[in-house]
């Protein structure tokens, strides 16, 4: 039983039991304000019954022409709140949003050891379109995967062949 | 520098905007306005910048309610509306505005117009919020029957929104009322379809529960992997609230409440969030129904004890179910209740499947945490529970061991570390406190939200160099926070995100006058007077560098905002026992209270030393500025100022008392932990700090009398009254060994009040050794005088032979207590005493749950501990060092 809402300024003071989680990161003010004022509506809330913040998404929607995609900024969910199907339905959101902006794919990155996450996202419908070479830097930096979901706008499917090698971060557009 | 700019250049586009942007900044929303009309006309094709106007024009109506509806909401109405008409509306922001000022001015009828006309095809950012917007904007109107008809048609459409549930059922029994109150035949309501009689809502819910199974009975494969709580939950809502509306009926309309809630417990029993479900229908149940669930379940789950011996859970299902179950009977109070022999076999058995469960932990990665630890945090507090009423900290002790244990099979569960935070801070141990606090990896705003978790013990326990660097930490952030959020007030214009304008505004208002930034900058400031100091001298030096005004207060207490984040910690509390909200009030309140003392002790410092040394304050101080008659005016003024604030404080401390009365306690379950108010006023540390600041005033009342021929104090006091413990006795009294044996040999106790005493007593010679240096600044020229006139002692004022005796007899009563701290921290502290001491803190017992132990882990926590008091001593010994010096040197 959830509450789905904007993701608003004062949810920073009580977003805790979440990012407490270690692969949660917590950024610095600027970056979720960059995202509160330029895509509002890709920044949503799932809150409980007792008025708790059970997860969040941060998105955006960004690329010149047919790479006009939605981006998964980040994804997570309480540990008590995990397997309700919660990250299904913040996913969805952002895809029925990015239906409406016309974008052609959504895409996201995750780190490669994540299992769960890239189980989860493949049942969503999402397939890896690369991987991301040492893109996670760490004491040990971290490969990602760039995955992706061709959206309705894209008729033939063009963004979701697998591109045919690795890729460095610094390649990344 | 843009206005001068826009003078030269009044068509710059580029320099018009710089100078919106620099409005922004600084909230001149008047000044905004003027100058995106200024940007529009100059480029009138471009919608933003009248909307830009627009919006600065709301803003105002914010700040200025006065106006706000009879001058800038119609004004930025009608500017919209000009718009509209003549067809020049562009994009969806300037809709969502338009929205904004239909709502702030109440119109919501209009604005339903607009979501129901061509207008709304704009919105399309967000696909769900014409329709909550309209149900919202009915609600205002309070057109019940469409509300009610509207929620129905979003539940059927999210049968799993929490938001949807309750409009419905807030409703639904609006009419109900409604029906009643219009007694017979009266029936205004004549869609049929929306819910005015409790049979219809218990229908409704029932239709959704039936749609739930069927859905995922039938459909093959099941389209929904999970199932939803919503329906279920909101009947145990519609319960809650025939329950609270006192109807006789509200036991029987669905049923048994025992048995719908047992249904809620077969179906997600195994969720972890089941226990925050079933926490919100607690009171549907009686006493001994509480009871009798507990134990039907139980014994459903067939894991009891058979002949003294445990039956494992053969799955992690049945595990998270038995979790539930107990989390339960602890909210339902049941351990409350129970003797320390069933607290402790049940402990232990907790123990035994906690360490069973790890198994099926195995394969799981270090960023998980293990499906049994919610065991661990459970017997903890059974253990804590104990220790509580046995007065005996070796329960505490052991259930350190056992948590650090837990964290080397789950080492990123917050949960565990907070706990561990709290119990190593329970004894007095702050540097494990502080490791555990980094690895949470606070950062950023968390330094608001989640600082005070480590906040309150730091200086508590007196780790003044990790004090130093937490209150840095804290400080960095929020000293970024006026650039970081006008930056981006800036974007959500740049972008069209008016209705993140005033929420941006808003959020900067409660991190700028946040209670936490606050408290650092404080501590921080007193921090830095006391800490290095060791001769007067450098106490000037550090005062002169500091620019600070002592005139004014730089808190504003009627706008702190209490931002801590005190539902980190999961807690299976019973509400009777523990209200948090009414909890967190209070810890606000004397956190306030104790905030004032320290700001007022700090302003007192400051203006102390200026009075003693009043060439070298001459420079900073704001006050002198104003007044150009030389010297001797302004220390008239500082003297003024001094006395003005030590009435203040005088009185904060009068009403600290009252407030000291109703202390807070600290139950484990609560982060927020207890100011030093407490210890402070025992200690009574503020009136002695008053009689100081007495003697410096009455030192330079008559230094003035003889210069200017008895001239009369301007201001007036009643001194302090000496409290009834000398300093020395109460330093005395701290000299104890960290771990003492009570009660025969049976407790052991860890004697943390020694250390916070002693901090305390060490932070307040240093602050008394500040006055009496100014004193004896005053006093020098004075006996210096006297000691020319050779041995005439018979013509001194006997005023002044009385303040010279208090003045020495402050300096020698100082000096001895900086003796008898030192040594209080001496022998109890050395390694081997300390360690022969922890020692005893080992439970023998043949008990399963105290076996078992690793040595080897248990010795490297008494290592730690160790090093953490001894850090304490060191510290404040340091400290100490430094003051005696200091006081030595202001000898005649």
């Amino acid at each position: 039983m959830t509450t789905i809402r904007p993701f608003t300024c004062d949810d920073l003071f009580t977003f805790n039991n979440v990012n407490l989680d270690p692969l949660t990161e917590t950024y610095g003010l600027p970056f979720y304000l960059q995202y509160l004022a330029h895509w509002p509506e890709y920044f949503q809330a799932a809150e409980s019954p007792s008025g708790e913040i059970m997860g969040y998404i941060m998105g955006k929607a960004e690329g010149p022409a047919d790479n006009w995609h939605g981006h998964v900024t980040a994804l997570t969910v309480a540990p008590e709140y995990r397997r309700l199907g919660l990250a299904a339905k913040l996913m969805s959101s952002l895809e029925d949003i990015s239906e409406k902006k016309k974008c052609y794919f959504v895409d996201l990155f995750v780190r490669v050891s994540n299992r769960v996450a890239v189980d989860m996202y493949k049942r969503l419908g999402y397939i890896v379109y690369r991987r991301v070479l040492e893109y996670y830097s760490g004491d040990v930096d971290e490969d990602a995967f760039d995955m992706r979901k061709a959206l309705s706008h894209d008729t033939e499917k063009k963004s979701i062949v697998p591109f045919t090698r690795d890729v460095r971060p610094e390649e990344l557009e | 520098m843009y206005e001068n700019a826009y003078k030269k250049k009044p068509d710059s586009e580029e320099i018009l905007n710089a100078l919106f942007m620099a409005y922004v900044r600084i909230g001149n929303y008047k000044k905004q306005q003027q100058v995106a009309m200024a940007l529009h006309k100059l480029r009138p094709q471009k919608n933003p910048y009248y909307f830009w106007a627009v919006m600065s024009i709301v803003m105002q109506a914010y700040e200025n309610e006065n106006l706000a509806n009879s001058m800038f909401l119609p004004l930025a109405g009608k500017m919209v509306e000009k718009f509209i008409n003549e067809g020049r509306l562009e994009a969806e922001a300037e809709v969502r505005i338009y929205l904004i000022i239909l709502q702030s001015m109440a119109k919501f009828e209009e604005a339903l117009k607009v979501l129901k006309g061509p207008l709304s095809e704009k919105l399309v950012s967000e696909p769900d919020f014409p329709s909550f917007l309209e149900v919202e904007l009915l609600t205002k109107l309070e057109l019940w029957t469409t509300v009610n008809t509207a929620y129905k048609r979003l539940i059927e459409s999210n049968p799993d929104s929490w938001q949807c549930y309750k409009e419905y059922l807030r409703s639904s029994f609006i009419l109900i009322d409604a029906h009643s109150n219009a007694e017979e035949g009266v029936v205004n309501c004549s869609d049929t379809a929306a819910d005015d009689t409790v049979e219809r809502v218990v229908e409704f819910l029932s239709t959704m529960v039936r749609r739930d199974r069927d859905s995922r009975e039938s459909a093959t494969p099941p389209q929904l992997p999970y199932p939803i709580r919503g329906p279920y939950l909101g009947r145990l809502e519609l319960l809650r609230i025939l329950k609270d509306r006192n109807d006789v009926n509200w036991n029987k309309v669905l049923g048994n409440p025992l048995e719908l809630i047992c249904q809620y417990y077969d179906q997600f029993g195994d969720k972890p969030c089941c226990f925050s479900d079933l926490q919100l229908y607690a009171a549907l149940l009686s006493e001994s129904e509480k009871q009798q669930m507990i134990t039907e379940l139980l014994a459903k789950l067939g894991i009891q004890s058979q002949d003294g011996q445990i039956v494992m859970a053969t799955d992690i299902k049945v595990i998270q179910r038995h979790i539930l179950l107990i989390q339960l009977s602890r909210y339902y109070g049941f351990h409350r209740q129970m003797e320390m022999e069933k607290c402790l076999s049940l402990a232990e058995e907790l123990l035994q499947r906690y360490t069973d469960g790890l198994k099926f932990g195995e394969s799981l990665t270090s960023t998980d945490q293990q499906y049994v630890d919610s065991y661990m945090l459970l017997l903890i507090h059974l253990l804590h529970d104990v220790a509580v009423s046995t007065k005996n900290d070796q329960y505490i002790w052991h259930a350190l061991v056992l948590l650090e244990m837990s964290l080397t099979k789950s080492p990123t569960n917050s949960q565990l570390k907070l706990l561990a935070i709290q119990l190593y801070a329970q004894i007095g141990a702050f540097m494990p406190c502080y490791n555990l606090y980094e690895s949470l990896e606070i950062k950023h705003i968390q330094h608001d939200t989640l600082g005070y978790v480590v906040c309150n013990h730091v200086l508590r326990l007196g780790h003044l160099s990790v004090a130093h660097t937490i209150f840095d930490n804290t400080l960095r952030f929020f000293a970024s926070v006026h650039k970081d959020t006008s930056d981006y007030l800036i974007s959500c214009y740049k972008y069209g995100s008016f209705p993140k304008v005033q929420e941006f505004v808003q959020f900067r208002h409660r991190l700028q006058n946040s209670l936490q930034f606050a408290i650092c900058t404080a501590e921080k400031l007193l921090l830095d007077i006391i800490s290095n100091a060791s001769s007067h001298q450098m106490t000037v030096d550090i005062i002169n560098g500091m620019d600070i005004d002592p005139m004014t207060e730089q808190t504003d207490f009627k706008s702190l905002c209490d931002n801590r984040d005190d539902s980190i910690v999961f807690s299976c509390e019973p509400n009777k026992v523990v209200d948090k909200k009414e909890l967190k009030q209070k810890s606000f309140l004397e956190e306030k209270a104790w905030l004032h003392i320290r700001n007022l002790t700090a302003r007192c410092l400051v203006t102390a030393v200026r009075l003693g040394s009043p060439l070298a304050g001459g420079t900073t101080a704001p006050e002198s500025a104003a007044i150009r008659n030389g010297s001797d005016a302004k220390t008239v003024k500082l003297r003024d100022v001094l006395v003005r604030l030590r009435g203040e404080l005088a009185q904060c401390l009068t009403d600290s008392r009252q407030l000291n009365k109703a202390q807070m306690t600290n139950d484990l379950c609560l982060d927020l932990y207890r100011t030093r108010l407490s210890a402070f006023m025992r200690l009574d540390l503020g009136d002695r700090f008053l009689i100081v600041l007495d003697l410096l005033l009455s030192s330079e009342l008559h230094q003035n009398g003889q210069q200017d021929g008895q001239k009369a104090a301007s201001i007036s006091f009643s001194p302090a009254q000496k409290p009834a413990k000398s300093l020395s006795s109460l330093t005395q009294e701290n000299r104890k060994p960290m771990v003492m044996v009570c009660g025969g040999e049976e407790r052991r106790q860890i004697v943390v009040e020694m250390l916070e005493n002693s901090v305390l007593l060490a932070e307040h010679i240093s602050q008394v050794t500040i006055v009496l240096g100014a004193c004896h600044e005053i006093l020098k020229p004075i006996k210096a005088s006297l000691n020319k006139k050779g041995k005439k002692k018979k013509e001194m004022d006997p005023v002044m032979v009385s303040v010279f005796e208090s003045y020495d007899s402050f300096l020698s009563e100082t000096l001895s207590a900086v003796a008898d701290l030192q040594e209080a921290f001496s022998e109890p502290l050395t390694g081997d005493n300390l360690a022969f001491q922890l020692d005893a803190l080992k439970i023998e017992n043949s008990n399963l749950l105290f076996q078992h132990v690793d040595d080897t882990l248990e010795s490297s926590i008494r290592k730690k501990v160790t090093a953490s008091y001894q850090t304490t001593a060191a510290e404040i010994k340091t400290l100490l060092d430094r003051k005696l010096r200091y006081l030595e040197n202001l000898k005649f």
